[in-house]
């Protein structure tokens, strides 16, 4: 019997890719026979580490194919197809209509995904959600087949590595850094972001700096027109970063007093638990899948006022009783996404699936 | 929320509401423009003669042909490996006819609904018209 892991695109230091890798190792330890199989594979994806979707071996009935869905591919399709037992891992895909005005491709794809998606409601033998939020919308879709939720495996370890020395010496200028990591990309409202970090660059602190770390698509005009708002606004030290090392990721982790998210589409949002890690304390609106990832943890805003937002940003930022809170809270939150708890819950889905449970 | 503890995040959080509502701070930041519509272009453009023009034109044209006529030089050779090939050319081809008939009857369904809209605009146009007549001070 083998288990395979499918997925659209494989790319290391993305969420899904490093959660492909890390359920690939621990299939690998309950003796399994496994691969991966990609549509497309990251320049960072060494030999051998994936194979290409087309090459897909014959299946028996036995064997279990692992799903990743997170977009409108072709494998979607492919997938409901296929002759064998099939687990999905749902993702979540982003609504199209954020991508109006921005990406027509992205768009299109996203409301095919979404129809693709539906068409899978009776072909699939287990579905693993990676939040309660993802798991509704499955219900709702109609998925006859059992759902879990089984929330993204985070190595936390690899948090506790070297940073990038040069940039922590470029970001050690005792000045308040603001920080926001995710792609660049309509539903995470990055424009939200920036204009509650004007408000408060220009009530509170005008010595502050704002990093925005995430990756934009070359097809997409959306990080064109932050950039034009930032200018619009003659708000200064707001910095776009992508394609970061992960030692220089870290870096900005080690040094950011506030991690801010408007985000208003989210499946999961690893960003939230890397921040929870390192002690930032959180400011997040409450919206989609973030509610139930910060759990009661960090501060939940129920309206996008920047001046609010920003007042908010001031008080914690100052007050060190409410930070401090804040941070245990979070630290609470954060045992219950533990990679011992996630690995040994995938575990044991894992084996009722193949003993017939 | 643990209220038991001495740190009352709501609490804080309205003490903030209530100070920015005393001082009265609003922002006064530009709005964020967001991606236009496609649609909001469209309607700028819109030209009912132009649109029944170029249905009639989607409606003649909408097929595909999978087997275009092949002329020039060598054009037996360029038959055959057409032919050879037809295995992976002619599906997409008939595929993309079929979305581009269901298309070309979605059109068809809007130019049908729009007509139908103006003609329901105009009648209640001279509704709106005749019951003008009949308020006071208009006869």
């Amino acid at each position: 019997m083998k288990i395979l892991q499918l997925l659209t695109t494989l790319k290391h230091g993305d969420a899904i890719g490093n959660h492909v890798f890390i359920l690939r190792d621990i299939i690998k330890e309950m003796g399994y026979e496994t691969a991966i199989y990609a549509e497309f594979t990251g320049p960072n994806i060494k030999p051998g580490e994936a194979l290409s979707a087309d090459r897909l071996p014959r299946l028996s009935k036995d064997d279990i194919v692992i799903y990743h869905l997170s977009t409108g591919t072709k494998l979607n399709r492919i997938f409901g197809n296929l002759e064998c037992r099939k687990i999905m891992i749902y993702h979540n895909i982003t609504p199209g209509h954020y991508f109006v005005g921005y990406d027509s491709a992205a768009r299109m794809i996203c409301r095919k995904g979404r129809r693709e998606l539906q068409a899978l409601a009776e072909k699939v033998d287990l579905c693993l959600a990676v939040s309660g939020y993802n798991k509704a919308e499955l219900d709702s879709m109609g998925f006859k087949c059992r759902t879990e939720v089984l929330p993204i495996i985070i190595p936390f370890e690899d948090y506790k590595r070297e940073s990038d020395g040069e940039r922590d010496r470029l970001l050690d200028d005792n000045r308040t850094k603001i920080l926001f990591v995710g792609r660049i990309a309509p539903n995470k409202c990055q424009e939200d972001v920036i204009r509650a970090f004007a408000e408060y660059k220009r009530n509170f602190d005008k010595d502050a700096r704002l990093f925005l770390i995430g990756s934009s698509e070359v097809k997409s005009t959306y990080l064109g027109k932050l950039k034009e708002y930032v200018d619009l606004l003659g708000t200064e030290d707001v910095e776009f970063l992508s394609d970061l090392s992960f030692p220089a990721l870290i870096s900005y982790y080690k040094a950011a007093d506030l991690f801010l998210c408007m985000s208003e589409h989210e499946g999961f949002c690893v960003p939230l638990l890397e921040a929870m890690a390192f002690d930032i304390p959180i400011i997040a609106y409450d919206a989609a899948a973030i509610p139930e990832t910060l759990g009661g943890a960090g501060i939940l805003l129920k309206e996008k006022d920047p001046v609010f937002t920003a007042a908010v940003m001031d008080r914690v930022i100052k007050d060190k009783e409410l930070r401090n809170r804040i941070t245990e809270d979070q630290r609470r939150r954060l045992e219950d996404f533990r990679y011992d708890k996630i690995r040994d819950r995938f575990e044991k889905l894992l084996r009722d699936f193949i003993a017939g449970s | 929320m643990d209220e038991t503890n001495s740190i009352n995040i709501e609490q804080i959080m309205d003490e903030i509401r209530e100070d920015i509502r005393r001082k009265g701070i609003v922002s006064d930041l530009p709005d964020f423009k967001k991606g236009k519509r496609p649609a909001e272009d469209a309607a700028e453009a819109f030209d009912a003669e132009e649109f029944a023009l170029k249905l009639g034109a989607f409606e003649d044209e909408y097929q595909v042909n999978a087997f275009p006529e092949i002329g020039g030089g060598r054009s037996f050779i360029k038959k055959v490996i057409r032919r050879l090939i037809s295995f992976q050319t002619a599906p997409p081809i008939s595929e993309q006819n079929i979305v581009n008939m269901d298309t070309a009857e979605l059109f068809q369904m809007v130019g049908a609904y729009m007509k139908d809209r103006d003609r329901r605009i105009e009648e209640l146009t001279k509704e709106v018209e005749e019951l003008k007549k009949r308020l006071p001070g208009e006869e």
